[in-house]
C-alpha cells in the first residue's frame, strides 16, 4: 500500500485500486490469509461505521464486523465479481446487521457513543452550523452526537440504511440501489421519508 | 413546477444533483427555499457522524479476530469434509460416510495406540561383573536391547540402593528385561525412585 492517501477520484487511481483489490480478492480465494488481512484492512472502518451507525452500540458493531468479514471469506468462492468487493461486502453487511437488529428487537436502549476525530471541529459543515444562532453552538459534541444517534435510531431500518450509506457514507444512490437489490428510484424515495422524520426528530436544530 | 414536487425533489437529492427546473423553482419560491435551508441542515448535520472513530487498535483487533476465526474453522484432519456437514441437515449418505470414515478412522487409532510386545531380543551374553570391581549382584548383563516404537517402553526405571543404581526391567509387562545399560544417563528424574535393596 501507498505511505500517503491516493487520490481517489482520479479516474487512473480509480482503476489501479479497483485492479490490486481484484487481486487481493483472487489471492484471498487462492487462501492467502495475507491478502485477505488487506482488505480487510482496507475497507472494515467503512463497514465499521455502517454497522455502528446502524446499531448504535459499539460493541454490537465489532462483532458483526468480524462475522461479516468471516461470512465474505468463507463466500469468497461464490464471488463472481458481478459487482465490486466493495459493494459485495457492503450487501452482505446490510443484511447481516439488518439480520442483527430484527433479533435484538431494541434500538433505543444501551447506545454507546464513539469518539468524535478532532477534525470534526475544523469540517466547514460544523464550523458555519455552529456559528449560526443555533443549538449547535450550544451544545458540546457529546451532547450534538447523542441527540443525532437518537434521532438516527428512530428510522427504521431501511430508512436508517440509506441514511448511513448516502448522508454519512457518501454512496451514491445507484451503488446503494447495487447494495441493496432496488432501484435508485426506491433509494431516492426511502431518504425521502427519512430525511423527513430526521426533520421531525431534529426540528430544534432546523425550526 | 409545484411547491410539493420541489421540496420532494430537494428531500430526495444533494444540493449538488437537483434538475434545473428545481433550482429556478427554489430561487423564485422563499417558502421553498426556507424548507430546502431546513433539510440541508439536518443533512450536514448527520454527515458530521462520519467523523466518528472505532475505539484504539481497531483494524490490528479485528484482522487478528477474523483469522483466528478462519483458522479455527479449517477442517484439518478430514479434508473437504466441512463442519455445517455434520451439524446442518444433511442428506442420509453424507451421514453414513462421515460416520464410516470416523469408526474406521477410530479403529485405526486404537489398533495403534495398544502396546505392541517386543520381538523376542537375541542377547549377547556377557560375563557377570566381578563384585571386586564394585559392580552390583545381580542378573548377567545384557547388552543393550532394541527399543520398541512405543514410547511408553522406553522409560527406564532406575532403582537405587546405597552402594548405587540397581537397574530394573521398565515395566511389569517386561519383567526380566533390562531395557537400560550401565551407561544409562539419560534418564529424567521422575523416574528414578531410591528405595533400599534387601539383601
Amino acid at each position: 500500500m501507498a505511505d500517503h492517501p491516493r487520490d481517489e477520484t482520479d479516474p487512473e487511481v480509480l482503476a489501479e485500486l479497483a485492479a490490486e483489490v481484484r487481486a487481493l480478492v483472487e489471492r484471498a480465494r487462492g487462501g492467502d490469509l495475507a491478502a485477505y488481512d488487506e482488505l480487510i484492512a482496507r475497507y472494515s472502518r467503512k463497514i465499521y461505521a455502517l454497522v455502528y451507525n446502524m446499531t448504535g452500540r459499539r460493541e454490537d458493531a465489532e462483532d458483526l464486523v468480524q462475522d461479516v468479514f468471516f461470512k465474505a471469506y468463507r463466500s469468497l468462492p461464490h464471488f463472481k465479481g458481478d459487482s465490486s468487493f466493495y459493494t459485495w461486502i457492503y450487501r452482505i453487511a446490510v443484511n447481516r446487521t439488518i439480520n442483527f437488529l430484527k433479533k435484538r428487537k431494541r434500538t433505543d436502549s444501551a447506545m454507546s457513543l464513539d469518539d468524535l476525530d478532532q477534525a470534526v471541529e475544523r469540517d466547514p459543515d460544523y464550523v458555519e452550523l455552529s456559528a449560526r444562532e443555533s443549538p449547535v453552538r450550544d451544545l458540546s459534541l457529546t451532547e450534538l452526537q447523542e441527540k443525532l444517534n437518537k434521532a438516527l435510531l428512530k428510522l427504521s431500518e431501511k430508512h436508517r440504511t440509506v441514511v448511513v450509506l448516502h448522508d454519512i457514507q457518501g454512496v451514491p444512490h445507484d451503488e446503494i440501489g447495487k447494495m441493496l437489490g432496488c432501484s435508485a428510484g426506491t433509494v431516492r424515495s426511502r431518504l425521502f421519508y427519512a430525511r423527513q422524520q430526521l426533520q421531525n426528530e431534529l426540528s430544534e436544530f432546523a425550526p | 413546477m409545484k411547491c410539493a414536487d420541489v421540496q420532494r425533489t430537494c428531500l430526495e437529492n444533494d444540493g449538488s444533483t437537483l434538475p434545473t427546473p428545481v433550482l429556478e423553482h427554489l430561487i423564485g419560491c422563499a417558502e421553498c427555499r426556507k424548507a430546502y435551508e431546513r433539510a440541508q441542515i439536518v443533512t450536514r448535520l448527520i454527515g458530521l457522524k462520519r467523523h466518528e472513530t472505532p475505539a484504539p487498535g481497531f483494524e490490528a483487533r479485528m484482522a487478528s479476530r477474523i483469522r483466528s476465526q478462519i483458522e479455527a474453522e479449517k477442517p484439518a484432519p478430514f479434508g473437504g469434509l466441512r463442519v455445517e456437514w455434520l451439524t446442518g441437515s444433511l442428506r442420509g449418505w453424507h451421514v453414513a460416510t462421515a460416520a464410516a470414515a470416523a469408526l474406521l478412522l477410530a479403529a485405526a487409532g486404537t489398533f495403534l495406540a495398544l502396546p505392541q510386545k517386543p520381538a523376542e531380543p537375541a542377547f549377547a551374553a556377557r560375563p557377570a561383573p566381578s563384585a571386586a570391581a564394585g559392580t552390583l549382584p545381580g542378573p548377567a548383563i545384557h547388552a543393550p536391547l532394541p527399543m520398541p516404537d512405543n514410547p511408553a517402553w522406553q522409560k527406564p526405571i532406575l532403582v537405587f540402593d546405597d552402594r548405587g543404581p540397581l537397574r530394573r526391567p521398565l515395566d511389569a509387562r517386561a519383567t526380566d528385561l533390562n531395557y537400560g545399560n550401565a551407561e544409562t544417563t539419560s534418564v529424567p528424574a521422575e523416574f528414578t525412585i531410591p528405595v533400599r535393596v534387601q539383601e
